[in-house]
């Protein structure tokens, strides 16, 4: 697998499938029908007697709503609109949806009954639309402050009572925050931090990762894995949030007067995962393999290498992505452990340009 | 959260329940008056109801459920206390007839809204309720320059506990150590800004001139609210936790970061400094270490708070040490915390 997604033109992936066609979006694209059927059969059976109508009308338009998530919020129209106040952002998607349902309502009518059975069509029926489109985009909308996958967990109680599980852990940190501080000014600092975590978490997500936290001009990412060897995509996240970075750098140069780098850490281990807090709730990562991630960092600092991962992760994956070398350096020595931690540090390969017909 | 601010929140909140009812009165029954009383008896209620029942009594039972029961055990309770003045004040108007005191829509109204309440309400559970108005209002889309007080809290050992616990029973003990501490400054007016591993951080926002001392008032309450729940501590984990503090104020920026997640940051000078503060705290051994700067600010805090003047800190690339005073109760040792944090 390369390990740098083209950013030019309409991406597609190597099996054939759109980039943008996530699993988690397939899966959020099946809820989305099997809600939206489910709610087009109450509301048909309450208001108009007609259970199995609202129940065909509502899947077809579940399905057809995913795809509008999919193609325009996850597609064209999705890093742009993220970056917009939550109010547009949520007034954007939610007239989007009451348009496509209507239009497509009327449409059905239209064909089953002819022109003159739109009159049919009651107040009440737009009202539980829009109704209906607003609680659902809340519910993404809100999804997206927390976080992909952290608003479900809550929701099903996942980590009520604390689990134990193995994940990968992504920590990065941006090189040279001191003096890009005291020279753009903290507003300024701001805005170049918020440039690089779209950038960086936008590669993440995209690979399958979850943002857990950003501490000062830290971001943590973890991976969930299973036993065995797991195809989780956390190198290929670091490449690919290295190759944007990389290829915006004119861009960074030209608004802040600087590029946008920083030093990873990759690692692997147990930790417990469970819901903290009450008046401000989180999903907390608790356990050593935090910690090692953390000094990893430090070593990377110290070490000056951009990249570092432990063998405890690499023994993990099943083969390193196209494009990333591999250098193994000395062990790591932990404070209270006796065994030091085997390390290899990690790098891109000098990009040879792509062949245009990869990228299409 | 103090008496007559609940109060003041209370009268608000049942205003806005009036207006809305009103609105939705005069479209389904073609008449303001009814909805608008109803409406302000409903909204009084349900306030007191969350502010007074929920968040004093039965916060502690509440915040052990899972979210979505907690969800619906909110909504269920909004919904009977709607049903209930309901079918008191509808009589008023109308004179007693069952039907008109159980018409559909009016209770299928009364559903939805406490269904959209309650999911708001675990919304702002989740997120902090002044994070998700401030991003929902797009109050720092664009970043601010604001002037806040900062409380930085790490507790004592934690290390030593988590090892001693083991992971669930950590994560249990930080949860009730954390509720205990939040409660306190939550009901101070502080919003708690984020938690990184066992450290709180929280901020108020301040007015120009002197300030109320509210996050003295929130730290002593912390103080106050783990020592009355030392013996349940050591009952239920075999330690009673203790905490050091930081208290700083200055200008920082504040502004919402991120795409696929967003929190609201804030970033500047004094966020460093009180961090810096609190390795002080630890390396002077002292319960707590407040800035000049920030005494400054407030107007003087009831009896109660001794303060010591001790020797500047100096700070990495700055000229100019900073002032500073060591923090303590009246009663308590100043300079040994606890056994546990020595």
């Amino acid at each position: 697998m390369r390990a740098r997604p083209s950013h030019m033109g309409p991406a597609v992936g190597e099996r054939g499938a759109p980039t943008w066609l996530t699993p988690r979006l397939v899966r959020i694209a099946l809820i989305s029908a099997a809600l939206s059927a489910l709610s087009g059969a109450t509301y048909g059976y309450l208001v108009h007697d007609a259970l199995a109508t609202g129940l065909l009308f509502g899947g077809g338009l579940g399905a057809l709503l995913a795809l509008l998530e999919g193609g325009v919020f996850h597609g064209v129209a999705g890093a742009g609109l993220r970056r917009a106040p939550f109010v547009v952002y949520f007034g954007v998607r939610a007239g989007a949806y009451v348009v496509l349902i209507v239009a497509t309502l009327g449409l059905v009518v239209w064909l089953l009954n002819g022109p003159a059975a739109l009159r049919a069509i009651s107040a009440v029926d737009i009202l539980f639309t829009m109704l209906a489109s607003v609680v659902a985009n809340l519910g993404f909308a809100i999804s997206d402050l927390l976080g992909p996958g952290v608003l479900l967990s809550f929701a099903a109680g996942r980590y009520h009572r604390p689990q134990r599980e193995e994940r990968a852990f992504l920590f990065i940190d941006l090189k040279g925050s001191t003096a890009l501080a005291e020279r753009l000014g903290e507003a300024g600092f701001l805005r170049f931090l918020d440039a690089f975590i779209v950038d960086v978490s936008r590669e993440i997500v995209d690979h399958g990762g979850e943002i857990h936290k950003y501490v000062g001009d830290e971001i943590i990412a973890t991976w969930r894995l299973k036993p065995g060897r797991n195809d989780v995509g956390i190198v290929r996240a670091w490449a690919a949030a290295s190759g944007r970075l990389a290829d915006r750098r004119a861009a960074y140069q030209r608004e802040f007067g600087d590029g946008a780098e920083f030093r990873a850490a990759l690692h692997a281990g147990f930790v417990m995962v469970g819901e903290i807090g009450s008046f401000k709730k989180e999903i907390a990562l608790i356990g050593d393999a935090m910690n090692t991630a953390a000094r990893m960092l430090d070593a990377c600092r110290a070490l000056g290498r951009v990249a570092l991962a432990s063998a405890a992760l690499i023994d993990r994956l099943p083969a390193l992505p196209d494009g990333v070398e591999l250098a193994p350096i000395a062990s790591l020595p932990l404070r209270g452990k006796a065994e030091a931690l085997a390390l290899v540090a990690l790098a891109l390969a000098q990009e040879t340009p792509r062949p245009l017909e990869a990228a299409i | 959260m103090t008496r007559a601010s609940a109060g003041y929140a209370i009268v608000r909140i049942a205003a806005a329940a009036a207006a809305v009812s009103a609105i939705y009165s005069e479209i389904a029954h073609g008449e303001f008056l009814p909805g608008a009383v109803i409406g302000f008896v409903n909204g009084a209620t349900m306030s007191w109801v969350e502010l007074v029942v929920i968040r004093a009594w039965a916060e502690p039972v509440l915040r052990r459920l899972p979210f979505l029961v907690t969800l619906c055990a909110r909504a269920a309770l909004l919904f009977a206390v709607a049903l209930l003045v309901n079918a008191i004040f509808v009589p008023l108007f109308n004179g007693f007839s069952l039907a008109q005191v159980a018409e559909l829509r009016d209770i299928v109204f009364a559903l939805s809204v406490s269904l959209v309440l309650s999911v708001v309400l675990g919304v702002a559970d989740l997120l902090g309720l002044d994070v998700l108005l401030g991003i929902v209002v797009g109050r720092y889309h664009r970043p601010r320059l604001e002037e806040r007080a900062l409380l930085f809290i790490d507790l004592c050992a934690s290390t030593a506990t988590a090892e001693r616990l083991g992971g669930p029973r950590f994560l249990d003990f930080l949860n009730a150590v954390f509720a205990d501490l939040s409660g306190a400054i939550v009901d101070n007016g502080g919003e708690i800004h984020k938690y990184v591993g066992d450290e709180i951080i929280a901020a108020w926002r301040l007015a120009p001139g002197r300030n109320e001392p509210r996050i003295l008032l929130a730290w002593a309450a912390a103080r106050a609210r783990l020592a009355a729940g030392a013996e349940r501590y050591r009952r239920d984990f075999g330690l009673a936790p203790d905490f050091r503090a930081a208290l700083h104020a200055g200008e920082v920026v504040v502004g919402e970061l991120g795409s696929r997640k967003k929190e609201i940051a804030l970033i500047g000078d004094p966020m460093n400094t009180a961090a810096r503060m609190l390795d002080a705290c630890r390396d002077l051994d002292r319960p707590a270490l407040a800035s000049i700067a920030l005494m400054e600010r407030l107007a003087a805090p009831p009896g109660g708070f001794q303060t010591e003047t001790i020797a500047p800190l100096p700070l990495r690339g700055k000229a100019v040490p900073l002032a500073l005073v060591s923090l303590a109760l009246e009663g308590a040792p100043a300079a040994v915390v606890a056994p546990v944090c020595a």
